[in-house]
């Protein structure tokens, strides 16, 4: 440990604490000094800093991960249904007819487009939502 | 061969057409190597490129995209009919009142199968849905029962040229448009199979970067703050302790799928562990 000051204030000031657990250090610093209650001090904010943001970090990576599961889960079963669609509609058509079939292909292939666009768009809200939500959490 | 015919040759192969180049000299061996006149000459080249691409499809189940047989065959029949016949034979096969209807009987499953195995060797060992290579199966079997159609008419053994033939008789043109759209259906469904298979790849990967980057956003300046203090070699105990506290607190999420794997996780900590462990010994 070190008893310089000016390399204290600088490692709380440029510590990522919250600005109210910065204040309360460096007041705690100004009345005990370096003694072991500054150092008891500064490693509890620090302990407490860690468990605020493993809480806030636990609850986002649940969230992000559940409702991940839950846009591929949608997205699979999208697909699903539209390759039994494809499927029931190609069947109904004569082999021969390559205009009727690419219809119903072109029709098959767009809906998978929009699907994966859907899918898309859903996980980079889910991730900007999840990560603004957090970030305002851990201060 | 003369020099102006060289040049211009030379000239066509710059601007992509090599194999029509070739082709059209091909041709013209053939018509002296057999001693035969130039329409029945060129009838016979383009026959034989057509049973290259017959053999490949009954060797194989399938004219694969890059099929060098199927580029001669179209070079072939750009060299002989020119882009334009070639769009009206597009059209002419959608047209019923001039194609001519063929009985195609449906792909057999070791047909389909066949497809599935060129998609699987090709693609990682993944395969489109049922329908797609169920449809790729039964265009090959198209394919090749109108080839066969195309080469045994009457019509096009007769004397003349194959295009004028053609141009008398527009069912035979309607044949090789739907030889093209069959072709083309079948290369659309390869390269949307392929965009697919990157979709996938790319949600994987932003799934990844998503979860980094959520851990970096948490525990990035914890760690760099201690490194900080570490490489100073300032406050060792405190940077010590801390240390262990962000071990402590960050261990439950090891096993996480958001975590495991992460490059803060894994290499950073271990740095600053050693690094801390070090200037301490030191």
């Amino acid at each position: 440990m070190t008893d310089n000051v000016q390399e204290i204030v600088k490692m709380i000031d440029t510590s990522f604490l919250s600005d109210g657990d910065k204040e309360t250090l460096r007041e705690e610093f100004k009345k005990s000094g370096t003694s072991d209650t500054f150092w008891t001090a500064f490693h509890a904010a620090f302990e407490n800093d860690f468990k605020k943001r493993g809480a806030v970090f636990g609850e986002a990576v649940d969230t992000f991960e559940s409702t991940y599961h839950l846009l591929e889960k949608a997205y699979a079963e999208k697909r699903q249904h539209l390759e039994e669609k494809l499927e029931n509609d190609i069947g109904k058509i004569d082999p021969i007819n390559t205009a009727g079939k690419e219809s119903i292909f072109s029709a098959y292939y767009l809906e998978i487009d929009n699907a994966q666009n859907q899918f898309q768009n859903d996980a980079k809200e889910l991730y900007a939502e999840t990560a603004t939500t957090m970030v305002k959490k851990v201060g | 061969m003369g020099f102006k015919d060289t040049i211009e040759d030379l000239g066509r192969k710059m601007i992509g057409q090599g194999d029509e180049v070739r082709f059209k000299n091909d041709v013209l061996e053939y018509e002296r190597t057999h001693r035969l006149g130039h329409d029945e000459a060129e009838r016979n080249v383009l026959f034989d490129r057509m049973r290259n691409v017959e053999l490949e499809l009954s060797s194989n189940g399938i004219i694969s995209s890059d099929s060098k047989d199927f580029d001669l065959l179209q070079a072939a029949l750009n060299e002989v009919f020119g882009s334009k016949n070639q769009e009206q034979y597009s059209k002419d096969a959608a047209d019923p009142a001039i194609f001519r209807s063929i009985a195609v009987p449906p792909s057999t499953l070791p047909e389909v199968n066949r497809v599935r195995g060129y998609y699987a060797s090709n693609f990682g060992g993944k395969t489109p849905p049922f329908a797609v290579t169920k449809d790729s199966a039964d265009n090959m079997k198209m394919i090749q029962a109108l080839m066969t159609r195309f080469e045994t008419d009457p019509r096009i053994a007769g004397a003349g040229s194959i295009e004028s033939t053609l141009a008398l008789h527009s069912d035979l043109g309607a044949d090789l448009g739907k030889i093209f759209e069959a072709k083309k259906a079948v290369e659309r469904h390869e390269r949307l199979f392929g965009k697919d298979l990157a979709f996938e790849q790319t949600m994987a990967n932003f799934k990844k970067t998503a979860q980094n980057s959520l851990t970096e956003m948490v525990w990035k300046a914890p760690v760099d703050y201690i490194t900080t203090m570490a490489k100073k070699g300032l406050f060792m105990k405190s940077a010590s302790g801390l240390l262990g506290s962000l071990m402590k607190e960050t261990a439950r999420f090891s096993g996480r799928e958001a975590v495991a794997g992460t490059k803060l996780f894994g290499s950073s900590l271990k740095a600053l562990g050693s690094l801390v462990k070090n200037k301490m010994i030191r």
